[in-house]
């Protein structure tokens, strides 16, 4: 077994889907919290790829961004999809989610109240609804597999599951159209070791 | 629309007497990409396309500034998530997300790594770079009187831009000391994005600035002077970027 430390932040962030990934897997690794303080110091040691986090190092071999991790660990651990079109779905689903988040992010920064009301309003009507409204036919279409791909969980889940943790921010049940979307989320969070992890993992605010 | 063959001819003929003879020269193709008459996020792939030979219709959207306006806004209802790029294959299934296109017809040619390891250092390498592209699509989309102040924010020497071009220019060194490709011993997925988002684009914009990065200024020599690329390059239309 490979000796895996993953770093980032002391948060969810973009790093879960990855310790989500490890979770399914059940596969150990070291989960270095960095304080904001130590970011700085550790930017100049020069071992960040991109100047960024988080990192995987893999038998000290480091990899960086982090669908770029996820999907590499999903690949060793057969979370990546079968085929290669399915992984190829995996992969696109995966960016959607990730794409929407970015989206969200930006709204959320809104320090201007009114802008941000706004601005939640806006992603409600058109992201929400294009990307959510796509993934509900996506699983519609993937028979009464409770996954978005194929018949068995994906990475693509795990970035939903972490992603859906924010979703709240926007103070409104998001899926309230799309049950099928839904219905993915809740079984993927029950997997005992996702529900096992989430429930044990730090609390942290984002 | 503008329809035609990428990196091969393929003409269809009206039907003739035999049917076979129509089906088989009016067959979907193996591959249709769909995307904005732009090289921008498809270009990658269709480098890909052209570099393994492989045929494929290549679709495009006309596409005139941002916001987007005309043709694009009435065919955007036909896509998943009403965006392209999009690639169909003969069979009738549907890609979108340009990296998980790109990726798959990578994979097809065995040029998206050859470990796990190697994939994900692949990976890493088209996200960052796409990081940096979206700074210079701020610039060739802000008006004329921005344009100088976009530049200035995307080509400064501790812009997120720079920054990522520092780091690729540290990776590619590092691969055996960089006269050769970002990942293992042969071209990959990673050189054609990095030529067709990033080096492409600051030769045409700030070619000065690439000469701050000389292994990089080479690769990009090394990938121009492929043939297929070079016929390519040659044949593809102008596009904004």
């Amino acid at each position: 077994m490979p000796v895996y430390k993953l770093t980032y932040f002391d948060a969810r962030g973009i790093a879960e889907p990855i310790r989500l990934i490890f979770a399914a897997a059940g596969v150990e690794y070291e989960d270095n919290r960095l304080h904001h303080e130590k970011w700085a110091d550790e930017k100049a040691s020069g071992k960040y790829p991109f100047n960024a986090m988080p990192i995987l190092e893999v038998d000290g071999v480091v990899i960086a961004q982090s669908h770029a991790i996820a999907r590499y660990l999903a690949n060793q651990y057969g979370l990546a999809g079968q085929t290669d079109m399915e992984k190829a779905q995996v992969d696109m689903v995966a960016d959607v989610i990730f794409d929407l988040g970015k989206k969200m992010g930006e709204v959320l920064m809104e320090q201007d109240e009114t802008k941000k009301a706004e601005a939640i309003k806006a992603i409600l009507e058109k992201e929400i609804v294009t990307f959510l409204g796509g993934l509900e036919k996506i699983v519609a279409k993937n028979g009464g597999n409770k996954f978005l791909v194929g018949d068995k969980v994906t990475w693509a889940d795990l970035v939903l599951s972490g992603q859906a943790d924010f979703y709240g921010a926007l103070k409104t049940d998001v899926f309230a159209a799309y049950p099928k979307l839904k219905a993915v989320l809740d079984n993927v969070n029950a997997l005992p070791n996702i529900k096992a992890w989430r429930e044990k993992r730090p609390k942290t605010g984002y | 629309m503008i329809k035609s063959a990428g990196s091969a001819a393929t003409t269809t003929k009206p039907p003739t007497e035999n049917h076979l003879l129509y089906a088989l020269e009016n067959t979907m193709p193996k591959y249709k990409l769909t995307y904005f008459n732009l090289k921008a996020r498809a270009e990658d792939t269709r480098l890909l396309f052209a570099v393994t030979g492989q045929d494929y219709e290549d679709v495009r959207i006309e596409f005139t500034g941002y916001p987007v306006t005309g043709e694009f806004l009435d065919i955007k209802h036909n896509f998943l998530f009403r965006e392209v790029p999009v690639l169909e294959t003969e069979d009738g299934v549907r890609l979108y997300q340009s990296h998980a296109i790109a990726r798959y017809v990578a994979t097809e040619f065995g040029l998206a790594g050859e470990t796990n390891l190697e994939k994900a250092k692949v990976d890493m390498i088209i996200d960052s770079i796409d990081e940096a592209f979206s700074s210079l699509v701020w610039y060739y989309f802000a008006e004329d009187d921005q344009k100088p102040i976009k530049f200035k924010e995307a080509f400064d020497d501790q812009s997120s831009f720079t920054n990522c071009m520092d780091s690729l220019e540290r990776l590619l060194t590092a691969n055996k000391g960089g006269d050769g490709f970002f990942v293992g011993d042969k071209l990959t997925w990673a050189d054609l994005k990095f030529h067709s988002s990033l080096g492409d684009n600051i030769k045409r914009i700030n070619p000065d600035y690439l000469k701050n990065y000389p292994k990089l200024s080479s690769l990009m020599d090394r990938i121009e002077n492929v043939p297929a690329i070079k016929t390519w390059m040659a044949k593809r239309p102008e596009t904004m970027f």
